[in-house]
Formats: C-alpha cells, structure tokens, sequence
C-alpha cells in the first residue's frame, strides 16, 4: 500500500517523493571507533597533486 | 605559502620557488581560488546554510589541501550537523599540515575534555545508524523509537531529523514530519533534503494546489537564513512597565503595613505582656520570700538575743561556780527556803480570801525569819537573787501589815508581851515607820523592859525628828530610869 501510494503521480504533475529511493540516499555516519580508518582513508589529493602527476607523466613519457 | 613541490615555505608573490625553481604561477592560482572558495564557503556557514558551506569548502580543500582555515570551517560545520568523528578527521589532518599554531588543537581539546558528552554523541550516531537498518528492514516504528532517542539527546542532528521525517511522511503524519523538518532548517536553512521533504509535505497538506503561506515564505527565502531579522523598531520605554512596578510596591507596602504590621505588633505586645506578667509573679513571689525571711531574720535575731544572755548567765554561774569563797551551804538552804513558799502563798492566798490573813501571821512572821537567815545565800545566784527580792516583797509586805495591826490590837489588849513579837516582826521585815517603832518602844515599856524601849524611842527620835511620835516618844524616854 506505501509502495502503491508513494508511486503514484497525480494528475497535473505533482511530484511525490520515492520512499525507497530517499531511504537509500541515507547513509550510516562515521562512529568513533570509525575515525581512524576514515583518516586513513581520506584522499588528501588536490587539484596541485594532479598536475604534478600529469606534469611527471609527461616527463616519463618524454 | 610553500612550494607545493619541495615544500619551501616561500614568500608572498613570489613566480618561482626559491630553493627548487618550481613555477608557482598554478599554485598560486590554485591557492587564489582555494581562498576564493573558502571565502564563499564561510558566508555560507554564517547565515547557516551549513550544505551549501560544505561544498564551497570542500571545493576549496580539493584546490588546495593544505588551506588550514578551510579544513578547520569544515570540521565545524560537520560537527555542528551532528557529525562529530567527521569533524575529528577533517581537524586531526589540518593539525597534520600545520602541527603549530592551529586553531585545530582548541577544536579537539574542546570535544575530547568532556568525555561523557563525546560519548554522548557517540550514542546518537549509534543509534541512528541503528534506526537506518531498521528502516531499511521495514520495522518503521523502532526506527522511529531509535531516531527520537538520538534527537533528543542531539536535537541538531540533521539526518536522524530528516530520516525521521521521512518515516513520518511515509506513516502520513505530516504535522510531526514537519516539526522535525523545521528543526533541521534552523540548523541548516538550506538543506536541500529538508526543503524538498518540506515541499512535499506543504503539497500533502494543500492538495488543492494553493500554495500555503509556508510555501510563499520558503519560495522567495530559499536561500535565507533560518533565523530571519525582526522589522526594525525603536526601542520605547516601557512607561507601563515603570508604573506597574512602582504600583506593585505601594501596594505591597500598602498591604504590610495593613495587615501584617498590626498583626506583628499585637504578637509582640502579647509576648511583652506574657513577659511581664511572669516578671510581676516572680516579683512577687520575691518579695513574698523577702519578708518571710525578714520575718525569720528577726525570729533569729531574737533567739540570738536570748542565746547570747543565757550564754552570758551560764558564763556567770560558770565564774560563779569556780570562785572559791562560793558559799555552796547558804545558796542550797536559800534555794530550800525559797521552794518552800509556793505552799505558804497558797496558804496565804485562801486565808485572805476568807477574810482571815491573821490566821497565817505566825507561818508569814516564820517565814520571813527564814528568809532573813538566808538573804545572803540567796543573792549569790542572780537568779536566786531576784526570786528571793520578790519573795522578800510579798512576804514583808503582809508581815508589816498584819503584824503592826495584831500588835497593835493586843497593845490596846493591854497584851504587851504578847504585842511585842508581832510588832518585832513588822519592824524587822521593814516596817520602821514612827507608828511601829512609838507602839514597839511603848510595848517593851509597859512589859517591863526599858532598854528594848529606850532603844526603839531613840530610833524614833532619831528618824523622824520633830515629829508627834518623836516628842511622844521624848516623854517615854523622860519617865524611863
């Protein structure tokens, strides 16, 4: 019946959120014991470490 | 800045890394644009839109990873979202970058000093990844159980707020949805999860297609911060206000001085006359034992008195017993003498109540022959003494009565011998008056004995000279031998 009522579109175009997919955007937050392991896993490259990979790219290839 | 190659720290504006020769034409634009970004990511964040600060900042970090402020915004933002080990990572890398001088340090001691609270939050993020899987299982109403928890012990929570929401809106409770909603967009004004769940609920509730009054607001204020600003208005004095207060206290003061006040004063009168009264019982009660006891004192007083003269009597018969010459014989045949009156007063009393105190003359005349003999043994006592004057008295005074006036009858009688012992008697118990020495001499004459007579004459003359009796006696003496 939720899956039937949060589907519908009424006539005139309204919209109607999805249940289903608005539960899914939720994602789990980050406990205390999961610090450690999300610093370690954090991707510290910026757009100034990308150039310098792309400039030594070009000097390998050179 | 540091030269992004050798690390360097460079100075301001500088094209070329000085220790590397690196250009820093693109670093320091990149940097630029970092700044840029940071800059519009903290606007953001001061009017609470904490999304769209997340992306300008997070923009900002991807143009330079080293930018400090941003990193630190950001770990903020994520903290204020409820995000707490986010907030952690994104500081404990910005102190990576920079261990000196970083803002980062007072961020972390700040959540690290109260333990229990970090815990605390640690417990929501808990339970909210808890009510996440059993949304996700379908057990709506534990989810809804678990994300109130974490709401209420961190109300700025935005996903258990949005999630909650949304289990809200799925149940059709759209008020409460709404509630939650409206809490999450005053923490973060333009989420865009919370104005779409809130579009959807305002098209719930207005099916007919009117926009609500909400909806109007939330249309041109998108982007407007949460906590909009109140018209302006000049601040009045509050004159009402002065008034009220002022007349607040006369009427108090009105109050205590109509009802409290007497009734203060009539306790305090009460206990003063309570008080008093006892003072005056006691008072009393006092003065009740003062005069007993002057009463007392004067009762002593007088028993000392009488203790200090027996004392002073038994110290004279003490001293009077220890004398020597103490004539032990006399003082006992006085004091034998004496007793002996009690009877003879008797005698005496009832002889001159029937009219015949002659009857007793002989005893008297006796007695006070006895008393003569004794006169010296009785006066060596005080006590003995006065007993015996008063004795003496008594019977002196009847001898010298009764004997002068039987002396006298016999004399008359003619009865001179017999006249002459009564008269004796009367002169020697003190009766030397003329009359009783004229009749003795007179007595003695006529019975023969002119030497007792001349001797009484001479007595009479000698005393009462110039008197009857004295010349009456002159012409005794002068028919004498």
């Amino acid at each position: 019946m939720n899956r039937l009522f949060w589907n519908l579109y009424k006539a005139g175009g309204k919209r109607m959120l999805n249940y289903e997919e608005e539960l899914a955007k939720f994602q789990p937050s980050l406990e205390i014991d999961q610090a450690e392991e999300a610093i370690m896993n954090n991707d510290l490259t910026d757009l100034s470490d990308l150039l310098e990979q792309v400039v030594s790219g070009k000097k390998e290839r050179r | 800045m540091n030269c992004p190659k050798c690390g360097f720290e460079m100075g301001r504006n500088r094209r070329y890394c000085e220790q590397c020769g690196a250009d820093m034409a693109v670093a320091m634009r990149l940097c630029r644009l970092s700044n840029r970004y940071y800059n519009e990511g903290l606007a953001r964040a001061k009017v609470r839109d904490l999304s769209g600060a997340i992306l300008m900042l997070k923009k900002s970090l991807e143009n330079n990873k080293r930018n400090i402020e941003a990193r630190n915004l950001l770990g903020l933002v994520y903290y204020e979202m409820g995000e707490p080990v986010v907030a952690l990572s994104e500081w404990i890398i910005s102190k990576h970058f920079q261990p000196e001088n970083n803002r980062a340090d007072y961020f972390i001691e700040k959540v690290q000093s109260n333990p229990a609270k970090l815990d605390a939050v640690n417990q929501t993020v808990k339970k909210y990844n808890q009510a996440l899987t059993y949304a996700k299982q379908g057990s709506d109403d534990l989810a809804m159980l678990q994300l109130r928890k974490a709401i209420s012990i961190n109300p700025g929570y935005i996903r258990a707020l949005q999630l909650l929401a949304l289990l809200y809106m799925k149940n059709g409770e759209y008020e409460k949805a709404k509630r939650c909603l409206v809490r999450a967009q005053k923490t973060d004004v333009a989420n865009t999860t919370t104005l779409s769940y809130l579009a959807e609920i305002n098209l719930q509730l207005n099916p007919d297609g009117q926009p609500a009054r909400q909806e109007k607001k939330v249309e041109g204020m998108s982007y407007q911060p949460a906590v909009t600003g109140v018209a302006y208005r000049e601040d009045k004095p509050n004159y009402i206000a002065f008034i009220t207060f002022f007349a607040g206290i006369i009427i108090g003061i009105a109050v205590l001085y109509w009802l409290v006040v007497p009734t203060v004063r009539s306790d305090i009168k009460a206990k003063y006359t309570a008080q008093e009264r006892d003072y005056g019982a006691e008072s009393a009660a006092y003065t009740a034992r003062i005069s007993v006891l002057e009463n007392e004192k004067t009762d002593l007083t007088d028993k000392l008195k009488l203790a200090e003269n027996k004392i002073a009597e038994l110290e004279s018969e003490i001293e009077e017993a220890t004398d020597a010459e103490f004539d032990a014989a006399g003082y006992e045949q006085a004091v034998f003498v004496l007793m002996e009156y009690d009877a003879l007063a008797e005698k005496v009393k009832e002889a001159e109540e029937d009219e015949k105190p002659l009857t007793v003359l002989d005893d008297l005349i006796s007695y006070g022959e006895k008393l003569l003999a004794c006169e010296n043994g009785a006066l060596l006592r005080k006590k003995t003494g006065d007993l015996y004057k008063e004795v003496y008295s008594e019977v002196s005074e009847r001898v010298r009565d009764y004997g002068y006036e039987h002396g006298h009858d016999l004399y008359n009688d003619k009865k001179y011998a017999e006249a002459v012992p009564y008269l004796l008697a009367a002169y020697r118990m003190g009766g030397s008056d003329a009359d009783t020495l004229y009749f003795l001499g007179r007595s003695y004459q006529r019975d023969g004995d002119e030497d007792n007579a001349r001797v009484y004459f001479q007595m009479l003359v000698n005393k009462y000279p110039g008197s009857e009796r004295a010349e009456m006696a002159h012409q005794c003496m002068d028919g004498l031998n």
